[in-house]
């Protein structure tokens, strides 16, 4: 095996619980971005909002903002990505490689917690909700093509 | 002339990257932990080196209304020097479009000692903690990005963050951090009882009685020299049924830390009526007698050091009121440092 052949990505989806306790961050981490709670320090991991015809809220809005980065209510995801089966990321010095991630936002109400919006229209708060919807974006993610140079 | 080198070489910041320009040259502050006292559980100031000019800005913020959505709310309408920089004689404070805050404000002073800030500990840095009161419907009603472009249009910010930064870029985590240095300097050690402490002063009998039955019956909670051990507990007061306010718990979501709020100091306790989370007790007496008749008892999350109230006879509740208000800084109250800036 070459040390320049992957198969797999590995990230984490969130910010890492010590920059969640170091004040005042800059650039992507800038509460600017409105990923950031100002009552409850600490950040945004995933954020979805919009509406839906099923959702009691006034003007059927949905809003789920997942977050905790500490203790029981850390929604922190490390996430391992394969490559489709014989597609390796080959990367050689010169070239520029791409892989392709998709990620399907059923996933975010489905698996393995299925979430009705009907109940849950709005998540804003650390805690079990935010548990279960962070357990299901994390399996949201494929690769579904390498493309090698 | 050297305000115009520094402006000139600030514009060159793209060349430079993040390093400041060569006319930068701070005059950095040392930050004294009052002696005896104990070591503040981080260094507040290790990431946001504490300078002359950063403290100065620091304070031209916190008195600036156009921090605020109508320009009517500095954080200075609700921290008020005279009171020990919290609102004075209010058991809310005023924010924006006539509302009023959920909570009673605090004082600042010794912010360095909090872990967390906020009755309920929501806040984990003191450098984020202006986010709150800033965005706060109910307080400052403005967003960051409008605070910016009011920065960023006056010649005199443009100035000030070049002296305490190096260069003119006014951000969110500058703004933030400047702050911190302001709030973060105040601090209150020069009481009657730190001069008592320090062989300065000397107490009155009253005082002295009144400071005996302190450190027998409130020194659990309220541990000298902060006056508070900054930890969240349930003193025994009710769910009040309009703010429905659970306290720690809405925070953590644990049940267990329901109706805990963080032990307040007591240093200038004299000034800072009404008390409680909410106001609820209107005088230093009244707050006194809560611990000696008014705690409910059967609470589930009631500290247990609170489980039998806390026995007082008449004359030892006064001498205790009598040695708070030692605890009163009047140095801090007229310390022209920490004043509106002209």
């Amino acid at each position: 095996m070459s040390e320049n052949t992957f198969y797999n990505i590995h990230f984490l989806l969130g910010v890492d619980s010590t920059r969640n306790v170091s004040g005042a961050q800059t650039g992507a981490m800038d509460p600017l971005n409105e990923m950031f709670w100002t009552w409850n320090s600490g950040y945004i991991m995933a954020k979805m909002e919009g509406t839906s015809t099923v959702s009691n809220r006034p003007g059927n809005i949905i809003e789920y903002h997942i977050g905790g980065f500490s203790g029981v209510n850390n929604v922190l995801k490390e996430i391992t990505v394969a490559f489709p089966t014989g597609q390796p990321l080959i990367i050689k010095p010169g070239q520029i490689s791409k892989i392709i991630v998709e990620a399907d936002f059923n996933k975010w109400w489905q698996y393995p917690n299925e979430l009705k919006i009907a109940a849950l229209p709005v998540i804003t708060t650390p805690g079990e909700a935010a548990k279960k919807v962070a357990d299901n974006y994390s399996k949201m993610f494929t690769v579904t093509e390498v493309v090698n140079n | 002339m050297t305000g115009t080198l520094v402006l000139l070489d600030a514009c060159k910041k793209a060349d430079n990257g993040d390093r400041p320009s060569p006319g930068y040259n701070p005059t950095f502050l040392k930050f004294n932990i009052p002696a005896g006292w104990p070591q503040t559980p981080i260094d507040i100031f290790k990431d946001n080196p504490l300078t002359e000019e950063g403290f100065q800005l620091g304070r031209k913020l916190f008195y600036d209304g156009r921090l605020s959505k109508d320009g009517n709310f500095p954080c200075a309408s609700c921290h008020q020097q005279f009171a020990a920089f919290a609102t004075y004689d209010h058991q809310f404070s005023h924010g924006f479009d006539n509302a009023f805050t959920f909570r009673n404000a605090p004082g600042i002073f010794n912010v360095a000692w909090m872990k967390e800030m906020h009755w309920d500990g929501g806040i984990n840095h003191i450098e984020v903690q202006p986010l709150a009161p800033i965005t706060n419907v109910t307080e400052m009603a403005e967003s960051i990005g409008n605070v910016l472009k009011k920065l960023n249009v006056d010649s005199a910010y443009l100035r000030m963050f070049t002296a305490a930064f190096g260069d003119p870029t006014i951000n969110s985590q500058r703004t933030l951090k400047a702050l911190a240095q302001f709030t973060g300097s105040i601090l209150s050690y020069n009481t009657k009882y730190d001069k008592a402490k320090r062989g300065e002063a000397v107490f009155t009998l009253a005082e002295q009685n009144g400071y005996n039955t302190f450190k027998a019956k409130c020194n659990a909670c309220h541990t000298e020299p902060l006056f508070t051990d900054n930890t969240f507990r349930n003193n025994g007061l009710t769910l009040d049924p309009f703010l429905k306010d659970k306290g720690r718990m809405l925070i953590t979501g644990d049940p267990s830390d329901s109706l805990k709020f963080k032990v307040p100091s007591l240093r200038n306790v004299a000034l800072t009526a009404p008390y409680m989370h909410d106001g609820r007790r209107f005088s230093l007496l009244s707050a006194i007698e809560h611990y000696r008749s008014g705690i409910t008892v059967h609470q589930p999350t009631l500290d247990p050091v609170l489980k039998n109230r806390i026995a007082l006879s008449n004359q030892e509740k006064v001498d205790l009121a009598v040695f708070l208000e030692t605890l009163t800084d009047r140095e801090l109250l007229s310390d022209p440092r920490f004043a509106q800036p002209n």
